[in-house]
């Protein structure tokens, strides 16, 4: 049993019918249309309903049927032979037939990133870009991995420069302004 | 259809500096886009798409286009120089472009992957010209059923695309689809899932789910995975000798020939078509064992092949309007936002615009082959970038180019859901392009669906009844099932 197609596929199912759902709210015709705004979204719906079911069965069973090109890769690949790309891949493949994800410093990486991605869309309209941006960049390096502080700092502020100038003056975009003094 | 004055309008429109001005900007940021890791063809035209919304269409047009072909060159960049392909298209560029790098001869290999590319891509060009038109007039006989089978028959190319389970293409595909029917309502002009929100009313555009599934889905599966920065090897600055590229030119015009056919045939891009130009390079070549050891030959058949492949994917989207591959996706995405439709009509109605692109294109490669001649030893101090600043960077520049898109901090807000989105779906091998496929394609789906079904007073063999729209969803079922049908019986096979 491939455990994380199973899962995944419940929950598109589950997502399907919400889709299904949502769609009844949508009125089925109207006097020049006989499709109605809700068959499109009630087809693809059902569609994507079945194919998670077939997700759900063929992962209980274990098996992954790939399609298209991926097939034609592996006649080739093995001439990349200590290639990054090859190794990458294979590297890759057995993190994700791992039982059970393990909660490491990447996940804390990538979930402190998230929020700080997050809190960067409150903070524009708040402080607006200068002050916003150079706070959540330094905040971005040093999650990235840097941690002597001047270079934070520099780096933060570079970036927010390169961005003013790209953005604001050559684009001629209207950056955030603040709007708290 | 081929129109004297107009070709000669679109030639003069192209030469003039401003236009130049941005296909170089283009084919420059193209190489930076390709030196950069993760940073492909459709990312690098979703991040600078908004912000050619003040151009003329052709100039921006063509800097999209020069920055696909500048990407395609600068995957074989850092394939070279430190064995690790910046774009996907670079990687069957590795296997001798590195091992000749580490003789010292790295000048040499950049020079020959800098000609090669620029020849598939100038080549492809002129291709390009002779068969879109003809295609384009053959299929100015569609109607609504016709384009409803268009979209189909390029919905079914994500059959083709790779995907390691083919449930989950499927999955990704219907994803997109659903997300198109978000907004307005074509026909009714009712909000449809717009949740009560005003910024939905207009639906949810391609780029805010372009830069989030892929430009910030790749900074966050960077950032979970780590790592340091690689450096570079010193290198010599020798370009290849003319004898040396005169060997190649055999080599060069067959990948050229693959490339184009390859990315003409939809769902395959530049990186599959430069694994099998590599292949066949090696099988024609009279000295078959230096290849994987630098061989010349080696290095400029995957060039060619994926540079090549620009070219072969423009001809069904300038033709029929559907995109063969992720960067052709955002490019026809951008047409559709300036306003162009794509496919046969686009000849009749903007023939300037098209015969521009052609000549962009064909300038396009000459560019490249003077700017990388000359900027790519620089260029390569790219890579020397730490990872922490240059992924604050990326997320920075992604987000500045959502908000230029509308200037609503719920884009922004909304890309950043997307990357989520885009982050987990890597993780579990949901394919991100099929999705972004179906986004492109399901409107012309769904409205051409209904439209035809209202001139049919709603009978549904109108799609079977007319001849082309049958061959074309005939064509759209076979290439849909016969991928699967080929596992099937290799499978079979393997167990016999």
């Amino acid at each position: 049993m491939i455990r994380s197609n199973v899962v995944s596929g419940f929950v598109c199912l589950g997502f399907g019918a919400y889709v299904w759902w949502l769609a009844q709210a949508v009125p089925p015709m109207t006097l020049t249309d006989n499709l109605g705004g809700r068959f499109f979204p009630q087809l693809i719906s059902i569609g994507f309903m079945i194919a998670s079911l077939g997700l759900i069965i063929t992962g209980f069973f274990g098996i992954e049927i790939s399609g298209g090109t991926v097939a034609q890769d592996k006649s080739v690949q093995p001439r990349a032979e200590g290639g990054d790309a090859a190794g990458g891949r294979t590297v890759e493949q057995k993190a994700a037939e791992a039982p059970a994800p393990r909660f490491g410093a990447g996940e804390v990486r990538l979930l402190a990133f998230v929020a700080t991605m997050l809190a960067y869309t409150f903070l524009l309209p708040l402080l607006g870009y200068v002050v916003a941006s150079a706070l959540t960049f330094a905040v971005m390096i040093v999650i990235a991995g840097e941690r002597r502080p001047l270079r934070v700092a520099l780096g933060a502020v570079a970036i927010t420069m390169m961005l003013y100038a790209l953005f604001g003056v050559v684009f001629n975009m209207r950056l955030p302004v603040a709007s708290l003094y | 259809m081929i129109e004297v004055a107009a070709i000669g309008e679109a030639f003069l429109n192209v030469i003039t500096p401003y236009t130049l001005f941005f296909l170089v900007l283009g084919v420059v940021l193209g190489i930076v886009a390709g030196i950069l890791p993760g940073i492909n063809g459709a990312i690098g035209i979703s991040l600078i798409l908004p912000f050619t919304f003040g151009m003329d269409p052709a100039t921006a047009l063509i800097m999209m286009l020069g920055l696909w072909g500048g990407q395609n060159f600068g995957g074989g960049v850092t394939a070279a120089l430190i064995h690790t392909p910046g774009a996907a298209s670079g990687a069957a560029t590795l296997f001798d472009s590195y091992p000749l790098a580490q003789q010292g001869h790295a000048g040499k290999a950049l020079g020959l992957i800098c000609i090669a590319s620029a020849v598939g891509w100038f080549l492809s060009t002129i291709l390009l010209a002779v068969t879109a038109l003809p295609l384009a007039a053959f299929a100015l006989r569609f109607s609504a059923a016709e384009y409803f089978a268009v979209g189909i028959f390029g919905l079914s190319m994500v059959a083709s695309l790779a995907t390691k389970n083919i449930f989950k293409g499927a999955l990704a595909t219907l994803l997109g689809l659903l997300v198109v029917t978000i907004g307005t309502d074509p026909f009714s002009g009712m909000p449809r899932f717009t949740f009560g929100r005003f910024e939905l009313m207009n639906g949810i555009s391609f780029l805010i789910v372009m830069i989030g599934v892929f430009a910030v889905a790749e900074v966050l599966v960077q950032i979970q995975k780590g790592g340091a920065t690689e450096k570079i090897a010193a290198y010599s600055r020798a370009l290849p000798s003319w004898a040396e590229i005169r060997s190649v030119v055999p080599t060069m015009l067959r990948s050229t020939g693959i490339g184009m056919a390859v990315g003409a045939a939809p769902g395959a891009g530049g990186s599959i078509a430069a694994f099998i130009a590599y292949n066949e390079a090696k099988r024609f070549s009279k000295k078959p064992d230096e290849f994987g050891r630098g061989s010349l030959e080696g290095v400029a058949a995957p060039e060619s092949a994926n540079n090549a492949t620009e070219g072969g994917a423009m001809v069904p989207l300038l033709a029929l309007g559907i995109p063969g591959s992720g960067a052709a996706a955002v490019i026809l995405a951008a047409m559709i936002l300036y306003g162009l439709r794509p496919g046969p009509q686009i000849f009749t109605q903007e023939p300037v615009l098209v015969y521009s692109l052609f000549f962009g294109l064909a300038l396009g490669a000459v560019v490249l082959l003077i700017v990388g001649l000359l900027l790519t030893p620089w260029l390569a101090m790219v890579v020397r970038i730490p990872k922490p600043y240059l992924l604050t960077g990326i997320a920075g520049v992604s987000f500045m180019a959502a908000l230029a898109i509308t200037g609503l901090m719920f884009d922004v807000r909304l890309v950043l859901l997307f990357g989520v989105l885009g982050y987990i779906m890597r993780k579990l091998d949901f394919p991100p392009a099929p999705m972004i496929l179906a986004l492109v394609l399901g409107f012309m789906i769904e409205t051409n669906m209904r439209r035809a079904l209202i001139l049919s007073d709603g009978d549904w063999s109108i799609f079977v009844t007319r001849p082309i729209s049958a061959t074309i969803l005939a064509v759209a079922v076979l290439s849909f099932v016969y991928p699967m049908l080929r596992s099937v019986i290799r499978a079979r096979r393997a167990a016999a």
